[in-house]
């Protein structure tokens, strides 16, 4: 099957007269239709160079960028349609409307009209009457007409560089669920962001970038090493039962506050362990299975980098 | 797609506050010099010398500054929004987006001058009358041909004075962006290169090899003051577009 993105070796360098900064080394990924992948980092990764070479608006200096079966590093290659893009902090054309805006826009592809603008503005929570100029938006309605513009003409590929930046806790949850309602619909999306949170509660696959290396990449199936469970109490006394039960299995136990704490080292799944600890008559508040979260395995590659 | 582009471009022009003022202070200074310095002449000129000299004596140093303004303003917005990067992720080539950019850029600069020269020519014909009678003497100090040009059709060589404005006007907006490729300061763009312009013709003496003499009707002629900005566009369009097209970032 062909994929709808594929980046091959790429690196991108910005070269002066002195010096060479590599923004991207060997930066290798392909994305298939229907999948969301998340490209998280700190910033300064070179999450936004790569998004920006994936539609055209920069070229690597080595390796190959296929996009809809486009090669888009030959010469005078014609960026394929049917790709949105969502630039870092989107602004318009400031005396405008929204809708003209986006009006002006529909017009260069001529392939949606003012209803299909009007339905996508409202979908994202604009209202398609208001005669506020564009400048005077809001940082949260300015993204919003920046996704508009982004998904207007049905996409095949969508391109997001933060797509949550200045949205409230509400638009962000209604573009999480947009995202992967687009990805059911076999759109192939492509998310850049440093909020792991995120990127972990949408994305199937995630590659962790750092100074424009990647230093993992890894599926929302992948399997996820159980490496024990925290577990509360109800009082002090309890939990000297469960030193004697983790004393029995080779668990190391770190205890917080009397009543809470970490089981570590023990490969007891939480429903044996659960069935065992009350039989020996400790009353439990809470068990959760520890696994590692995005984050965690963030920052563990992190530090693994810098070591 | 590349229509559409240019047409933005001129809506987009249009759309900011600041043209519009500079359309009116251009007028201004049209009509002012109509209207206000041309009576103290003896004899009074007629209405089209009246234009034509209007037009002589104020786009020679207000035009440079004009279109840097505008230019700048379009490079301004370019940089202040996105506009550029909703515009090529949409499949037009950056070569292809500067060429629609510099013609809309060129057309909307060239609608501001209509808007104003317009100004001028209706304020000459209220101030001086429709079709007053030419004397030879009128508007003598251009070349032989052109004057007997001039007194065969004053208004239509009126026109003709301001159409080679337009072209010089789309010569000078086109170094401006081929300036704004390179120095992305808007206020430089608009400063700078018509000051080089006017001090480079303040300061040259007219000789016969200054190509500066062929602006002046004295020693110049009208074509050939029309293939001088023509030569001009066309070397600075050139240039503009292929730098332009080996850029990444707007």
């Amino acid at each position: 099957m062909e994929h709808v993105c594929e980046l091959t070796g790429i690196c991108k360098q910005y070269r002066s007269r002195k010096t060479v900064h590599e923004v991207l080394h060997d930066v290798s990924m392909t994305l298939d239709a229907g999948e969301v992948f998340g490209f998280i980092g700190p910033n300064g990764a070179g999450k936004t160079t790569l998004l920006r070479i994936m539609c055209g608006l920069a070229h690597p200096t080595k390796g190959k960028v296929t996009i809809l079966g486009t090669d888009l590093t030959v010469r005078n290659a014609q960026l394929p349609t049917g790709i949105g893009v969502l630039v870092e902090y989107p602004s318009f054309i400031p005396e405008l409307t929204g809708r003209r805006n986006l009006q002006l826009l529909a017009s260069i592809r001529g392939v949606i009209g003012l209803p299909e603008v009007d339905a996508t503005m409202e979908l994202m929570g604009l209202d398609p009457a208001n005669k506020t100029p564009a400048g005077r938006y809001s940082l949260g309605m300015r993204q919003r007409l920046g996704l508009a513009q982004a998904i207007m003409e049905k996409p095949r590929l969508l391109l997001l560089d933060e797509p949550t930046n200045g949205l409230d806790p509400q638009g962000v949850a209604e573009l999480r669920s947009y995202i992967r309602q687009l990805a059911d619909q076999g759109v192939a999306v492509f998310l850049a962001s440093h909020l792991l949170n995120e990127v972990e509660q949408v994305c199937d696959r995630v590659a962790i970038v750092k100074q424009g290396h990647v230093l993992r990449q890894m599926s929302k199936n992948d399997p996820v090493p159980y490496r024990g469970f925290s577990l509360q109490v109800s009082d002090t006394k309890d939990w000297s039962l469960v030193q004697q039960w983790a004393a029995q299995h080779q668990a190391t136990l770190s205890q917080k506050d009397g009543v809470q704490g970490r089981m570590v080292g023990t490969a007891v799944p939480v429903p044996a362990a659960l069935r065992a600890l009350v039989q020996a008559g400790v009353s439990i508040e809470s068990i959760t299975p520890d696994r590692d979260t995005l984050e965690t395995t963030f920052l563990q590659a992190i530090q693994e980098e810098k070591k | 797609m590349f229509i559409h582009v240019i047409a933005q471009e001129i809506q987009r022009l249009l759309s900011r506050r600041r043209f519009w003022i500079l359309a009116a202070v251009l007028a201004g200074a049209f009509v002012y010099e109509i209207v206000v310095v041309d009576p103290q002449l003896v004899p009074p000129p007629s209405a089209p010398t009246a234009f034509i000299e209007a037009l002589k004596d104020v786009l020679h140093w207000l035009f440079p500054f004009i279109t840097g303004v505008a230019v700048a303003d379009s490079f301004a917005i370019d940089r202040h929004c996105s506009w550029a990067n909703f515009v090529l992720t949409r499949g037009l080539t950056r070569r292809r987006y500067i060429i629609a950019k510099g013609l809309g850029m060129a057309i909307a600069i060239c609608l501001l001058l209509t808007m104003s020269v317009t100004a001028a020519g209706i304020a000459a014909v209220c101030t001086k009358g429709l079709s007053p009678t030419i004397r030879t003497a009128e508007f003598g100090m251009i070349n032989a041909a052109d004057h007997a040009s001039f007194l065969a059709h004053p208004w239509w060589f009126a026109v003709r004075f301001a159409g080679v404005h337009l072209l010089a006007a789309a010569a000078y907006s086109t170094t401006a962006l081929l300036l704004a490729v390179w120095v992305p300061i808007p206020f430089v763009v608009s400063i700078v290169p018509p000051t080089i312009f006017l001090t480079v013709t303040v300061m040259l003496p007219e000789t016969a090899w200054n190509p500066l003499g062929l602006l002046r009707l004295e020693t110049g002629t009208m074509s050939g003051r029309f293939l001088y900005f023509l030569v001009w566009l066309v070397v600075a369009a050139t240039v503009a577009i292929i730098a332009y097209g080996k850029q990444e970032d707007p």
